[in-house]
């Protein structure tokens, strides 16, 4: 096991990945490079200057030896939360492009943006081939033509505390069996997270001002603890499909989608299972409870039937300011409410990145 | 930051000059945004299909770039009138497929795609 790896555009060194002296000066050197188990750390920007994608088609990370890590540092050399950059400066390519199975890379302060020159779209990271078992932490993908993180295939790709943003498609697309947790979506012109599908899980996430918040093109997904706010069109958009797979959704805000007629959560007929959601300020309905599958009943102190004398879903609290949020038009979608008289609205507060 | 994908009016207003940080996608080409402002820089923001006024100032933005969208690609854009409704065998046609069986043809399977406009 080699490394680890170092990477800087604004080296003048030996560019061999040595140390931060020498350190490459294309990250596609690390790509090619770095194998299972080793580390890679990159600080700067790196800007393309051509149309020349970064293309992860070299290496995997076997569960044997460990993942191939590629970590962000501030410019000290010091991991500490700052990102390196990708910059696509609006080229007619991916930022990454995963073509072939490379497996098992954990990407770590990582951002990529401005890509595509128009035409076909153009990702942030695009993964066209079975991937698998990525996991990404506190990565940023935005303004791009095409999504800023775009699953077209692969799987088991785990993105934790990242955000995309001001992409003309998706902020998160695809990614089948995988999971978003602590997650932020915002000012993506199609929607936040979409095509979510089959064993998808969305934990703490927040999808806001994108055109809709959640696509959910196949159902069998998660939902839990998210905030769904104030997207141009739908909060949540469960298309018709011929699938049997049940999603749950749980414990969220969808609040303000103040467009003529937007619905907060559109269940469109589809197997959904809700419960504590909290719905206000929506212009349409907030839920389509006439398409709606099944909520989940609970006991109330003294019931005895399951759900008797409550409701398992809150629609518009007169008495909440702000839909319960601590500051939305300052983008802090913390929750603070501590009523001791409603305790079906939830209470968990959320601190997203969203940068 | 903010959401400002398909509108020309309402736009946020600089600040010292600066547009930062918004996503200002457009459905057709070369539409024209802070029409009749000048000295403006733009930071940050996506301008897919946007034109912006003469000499402004272009800082870390995607674009100005330009994409003539299919409406078979995006319907939910063309429901909504942001993008002009395409004819089946629109600019965009790149691929057809046409299934026959015994000379009959069965089915019809068209690829579309979003071309460049410089």
């Amino acid at each position: 096991m080699a490394g680890p790896y170092y990477v800087d555009p604004a080296a003048s060194g030996d560019n061999n990945g040595s140390d931060w002296a020498n350190a490459w000066t294309n990250v596609q050197s690390a790509f090619d490079t770095v194998a299972a188990g080793e580390i890679c750390y990159l600080r700067g920007t790196q800007t393309f200057a051509d149309a020349t994608t970064i293309d992860v088609d070299t290496r995997t990370g076997l569960n044997a030896a460990g993942p191939i890590r590629f970590i962000g540092c501030n410019a000290g050399g010091t991991v500490d939360g700052t990102r390196f950059v990708i910059n696509v400066n609006s080229k007619a390519v991916h930022g990454l492009s995963v073509t072939t199975t490379a497996d098992g890379y954990w990407m770590e302060n990582i951002e990529v943006k401005n890509a595509g020159a128009g035409g076909d779209s153009k990702h942030g990271i695009y993964f066209t081939a079975d991937a698998r078992g990525w996991t990404l932490i506190n990565c940023c993908a935005n303004t791009c033509s095409g999504s800023g993180f775009h699953v077209s295939s692969g799987t088991y790709i785990r993105f934790i505390r990242c955000c995309s943003y001001n992409n003309t498609e998706s902020g998160f697309y695809g990614n089948p069996s995988g999971y978003a947790i602590m997650c932020s979506a915002y000012g993506n012109t199609v929607a936040g997270f979409n095509y979510s599908i089959v064993t998808s899980s969305y934990i703490g996430c927040i999808a806001h001002a994108n055109g809709t918040g959640l696509i959910s093109a196949e159902n069998g997904y998660l939902l839990l603890n998210s905030v769904i706010d104030a997207n141009t069109s739908k909060g949540i958009d469960n298309i018709a499909t011929t699938g049997i797979q049940m999603s749950v959704i749980i414990g969220n805000r969808i609040t303000n989608h103040s467009g003529a007629g937007d619905i907060g959560l559109d269940c469109n007929s589809e197997p959904i299972t809700t419960g504590w959601n909290y719905f206000e300020a929506n212009d349409g309905d907030n839920l389509q409870e006439a398409t709606l599958h099944r909520e989940i009943p609970y006991w109330v102190t003294g019931a005895t039937e399951a759900g008797e004398g409550a409701t398992t879903n809150i629609h518009d609290s007169a008495s909440i300011t702000d839909c319960g949020y601590v500051n939305s038009a300052g983008d802090d979608f913390s929750t603070d409410y501590t009523s001791a008289t409603n305790p079906t609205l939830r209470r968990t507060a959320i601190t997203i990145p969203w940068r | 930051m903010g959401n400002y994908s398909f509108k020309t009016t309402g736009l946020p207003e600089p600040v010292n000059g600066v547009v930062e940080g918004h996503n200002f996608t457009q459905g057709a080409p070369h539409t024209a945004i802070y029409a009749g402002q000048t000295g403006l820089t733009f930071r940050r923001c996506n301008l897919l299909n946007c034109d912006v006024p003469a000499g402004s100032t272009i800082e870390d933005c995607l674009g100005p770039v330009h994409t003539s969208f299919c409406s078979h690609l995006y319907p939910q854009w063309c429901e909504k009138g942001y993008i002009t409704e395409c004819a089946e065998n629109c600019s965009h046609l790149t691929v057809t497929d046409i299934v026959t069986i015994d000379g009959v043809v069965v089915d019809s399977n068209y690829t579309y795609t979003n071309t460049r406009v410089d």
